[in-house]
């Protein structure tokens, strides 16, 4: 009830201030931090009485952008969510560090063929799937009636890839939130990581190919394979540096561990992107490494190559609450809701064909790696979710195809949106419904008469 | 990108800063208070500052606007926080008396000298405009805790009921200097031309004021149920934030905001002991920053000779209003407290807050003024912290009635 008051007045007093202060008065920088402490509040006050609906609270906190962020309420102007986008990185990475640190070889070998078959029947079934539906029903989209059989074809495909793509910050956000542990949770974690990096490669792949049949004058060239290739190999290079550096700071100086570890993700982000200015300036080459892949293959050194792994997961544990706020509620605020409104029933067609194809080709990956029936019953619900990444792909798609319109572009963004929002649900249940979540466990040990403890 | 590899630069130094400074050093005479103070990254801030090496440019500074209104805030909370109503009565009255006659005497006399020079003299004061000079009453007045409890630190066999009032009007004066900055910005001379034209100075104290209030009963209700230890750091730093961007979006001081939220808090049942620890967990590297940037926003002067010289008089103006308030409140409560005429030397070491203060007055004004009332603080502090923590040394040892190992001592 105390925090239902406190969000009713934060949310009363922020009215206030942006509604009843004329916009002058008011410093650009003032408005980021007045915008920032309010988003963190609200955000979590919001997931915290969501919670009680049996919700993760990383919707809750999506939910808080949304509402408050520049689609609907608007105390937070779009202005400042791009001037926030500074947090998005280094909340990013930092994540990207819980997500290797949850990473235990062990349990990845035990789990390698569930692992793998799965990853094979999401790809095929998800990818080969959403395309040859959307090509046979093509003609009713309004993205994609009228076009060229070709022209459909690299449409479908395109969808089919980007329905590949899903979201590892959400994965390593719930398995956090429920302090999900076992078989189940590795196996979702090592093929969310794999698919991150594979996603890429089969994006690249179809945008290239769509590009060709597109561009009758255009010839195929595949050689930015090698590209990805190299950029891949050498983010896991640097990320093994990187775990060996941060391994050696926890055997020898123990100092300010939180500090130093946002201070690693943070320096991730910024060198990343120096360096591919740094390239691209003398060498005339385009080579980016990624910092998401360089921050898990760190974390999973530091889990698997040292003595400090787990207090390495307690030290990201501590600090991780108020990352998970600021990143998820930001990312929430950024969603353009308004693109639902036309296009709503169609993203709930194409959010629904590709959940299909993905529960299809979970469950029959599971049945062939020799998963337990319980987990392949909800092992699809738990790959539903997509966010950043797959933002970005849409972005890239819009500049090399412009001629398939806004239209395709906001439908794609609408299918992620609903994906941002069902799929840690979807996460969350199949974590307790398989009994990994830390609420199963401990249900399970009451009912076994256990302490609990 | 500079203004990023700034924040993250100042970030640095103030985390691995506060690691270092406050501890035992062995150092040569003087040198020992800059360093154990912290007063060193005044000195850092300056190098990197425009003066110097120049990393932080005008621009940079300005990206650092909210990494600085979030170190006041944090300041201002914590500040207020330790005003706890019943702590305060367990000490007997003539304390708090001696500690609120001491700061106010103090803002008198350096008010009233100001106000008189500025009123017959003011092309001696220049480019000092009455904002300023009020501004700089009302800095004088807070004594720096850190010093003492350094003095208390090298005494610790010394039982002294002086000390003991000394350290209390440490933690206490400064209140007074907070609201007396609060007063002074919203009667809109440190406002710059933009304002809401409709309100009146009362009116603008009154939001502050408000604001304060509403959101150190907001922490108390968030933290009144126990909750996690990561949910407390959620918490207070999320209020903080948000209580110093509403206050820097109404141009209103953070410190001073913050800190009502903080007496506010204090004093309503709950967590606060807890919350406290948060905020202490926090303070060194929030007032290192202040420091650096501080230090970095020192703008060259017109007349570097001028400013020393109005930077002197400050010191001594100060000086002298410490040690008439201690000679006045001698005589006041001779009977209870028998208080050395010199105690008010005691006081001398300026300090973080004062620090802060000026940093406050400066995010809410710019041109010479603000530039002109920043070095006079700057250099009114290091010369503080030079001497001042030695002035205390002898007046403790001096007093006639110190007690060693229960044992009267003289000299």
């Amino acid at each position: 009830m105390a925090r239902l008051l406190v969000l009713v007045v934060i949310v009363g007093l922020m009215l206030l201030l942006i509604r009843g202060i004329p916009p002058q008065f008011a410093s650009a920088q003032a408005a980021s931090t007045l915008c920032f402490g309010f988003m963190i509040l609200t955000a979590y006050i919001l997931a915290h009485l969501l919670s009680r609906l049996k919700l993760p609270k990383i919707t809750g906190y999506i939910l808080a952008g949304m509402i408050f962020g520049p689609s609907l309420l608007g105390l937070v102007p779009r202005s400042v969510v791009l001037e926030l986008r500074l947090v998005d990185d280094l909340a990013l990475t930092f994540i990207a560090f819980a997500a290797g640190g949850e990473l235990r070889l062990g349990m990845l070998r035990q789990a390698r063929r569930s692992i793998l078959s799965t990853l094979v029947g999401i790809v095929v079934a998800t990818y080969t799937g959403v395309t040859l539906v959307l090509f046979a029903l093509g003609g009713l989209f309004p993205f994609s009636a009228g076009l060229p059989r070709g022209q459909m074809l690299a449409v479908a495909a395109i969808s089919g890839a980007l329905s590949v793509a899903r979201s590892p910050s959400s994965v390593i956000a719930i398995i956090s939130e429920t302090k999900a542990k076992g078989r189940f949770t590795e196996m979702i974690l090592g093929v969310t990581v794999a698919l991150d990096v594979l996603a890429i490669f089969i994006f690249a792949i179809t945008v290239s190919v769509a590009e060709v049949a597109l561009s009758p004058g255009k010839s195929l060239d595949l050689s930015f394979v090698a590209g990805i290739a190299g950029e891949v190999a050498a983010s896991v290079i640097l990320g093994l540096l990187l775990g060996k550096i941060i391994a050696t700071y926890l055997e020898r100086v123990r100092a300010q561990l939180t500090f130093f570890t946002l201070g690693a993700a943070f320096l991730v982000t910024k060198l990343s992107t120096a360096l591919a200015l740094l390239l691209e300036a003398h060498l005339g080459v385009q080579f980016h490494v990624e910092p998401m892949l360089i921050c898990i293959t760190a974390g999973l050194v530091v889990q698997n190559f040292s003595r400090h792994g787990e207090s390495f997961l307690r030290v990201i544990d501590r600090s991780s609450l108020p990352i998970y706020v600021i990143f998820f509620s930001l990312a929430g605020a950024a969603l353009r809701l308004e693109v639902l409104e036309h296009t709503w029933h169609w993203a709930l067609i194409l959010s629904g064909i590709r959940a299909v194809f993905i529960y299809l080709g979970c469950y029959v990956g599971g049945t062939v790696g020799g998963d337990p029936p319980r987990a392949r019953r909800v092992s699809g619900v738990s790959f539903l979710t997509q966010a950043g990444v797959s933002l970005g792909l849409v972005k890239i798609v819009i500049n090399a195809f412009p001629q398939f319109g806004v239209d395709y572009a906001t439908l794609l963004v609408a299918v992620i949106t609903i994906n941002q929002i069902v799929g840690p649900v979807g996460f969350k249940l199949a974590l307790g419904y398989v009994g990994e979540s830390r609420e199963a466990r401990l249900a399970r040990r009451r009912s076994a008469g256990r302490p609990s403890g | 990108m500079k203004i990023v590899a700034g924040i993250v630069l100042v970030l640095i130094i103030a985390l691995l800063g506060s690691r270092v400074s406050f501890a035992r050093l062995k150092l040569p005479f003087l040198r020992g208070s800059i360093f154990l103070t912290g007063t060193e990254y005044l000195l850092v801030g300056v190098a990197l500052g425009p003066l110097l090496l120049g990393l932080f440019d005008a621009k940079t500074q300005q990206g650092l606007h909210p990494l600085i209104n979030l170190a006041l805030g944090w300041i201002g909370l914590l500040f207020g926080a330790q005003l706890e109503l019943r702590q305060l009565k367990r000490f007997p009255r003539q304390y708090l008396r001696f500690a609120l006659l001491q700061a106010l005497i103090t803002l008198g006399v350096c008010l009233a000298a100001l106000g008189a020079l500025y009123h017959h003299l003011p092309r001696l004061l220049a480019p000092l405009s009455l904002s300023g000079l009020l501004t700089l009453a009302a800095i004088a007045v807070p004594t720096a805790q850190t010093s003492l409890a350094l003095v208390l630190q090298e005494l610790p066999t010394v039982r002294n009921k002086l000390l003991e009032i000394l350290r209390f009007t440490a933690g206490v004066d400064g209140v007074v200097a907070l609201l007396a900055l609060g007063v002074i910005c919203c009667l809109n001379l440190l406002r710059s031309p933009v304002g809401l034209e409709q309100l009146v100075p009362l009116q603008y104290l009154v939001i502050a004021v408000g604001l304060g209030a509403t959101t150190g009963l907001l922490l108390h209700l968030l933290t009144r149920v126990r909750c996690t230890q990561e949910e407390l750091l959620l918490f207070t730093v999320g209020l903080v934030v948000f209580t110093a961007g509403a206050a820097a979006y109404l141009r209103l001081p953070p410190l001073f905001v913050t800190l009502i939220a903080g007496l506010v808090l204090a004093n309503l049942r709950g967590q606060q002991d807890r919350v406290m620890l948060v905020l202490v967990q926090l303070e060194k590297p929030f007032y290192l920053v202040v420091l650096l940037v501080a230090g970095a926003r020192l703008a060259p002067l017109t007349s570097l000779t001028s400013a020393l010289a109005l930077a002197s008089g400050y010191v001594v103006l100060r000086a002298l209003g410490k040690s008439l308030a201690g000679v006045i409140i001698g005589r006041l409560l001779r009977r209870p407290l028998q208080l050395p005429p010199t105690v008010g030397l005691g006081l001398l070491p300026q300090g973080g807050v004062a620090v802060a203060m000026a940093m406050t007055a400066h995010q809410a004004s710019s041109g010479a003024n603000a530039d002109a009332v920043l070095f006079i603080v700057l250099a009114a502090v290091v010369a503080s912290e030079l001497v001042g923590p030695a002035l205390t040394r002898w007046v403790v040892r001096a007093d006639g009635s110190a007690l060693e190992d229960g044992r009267e001592v003289t000299g």
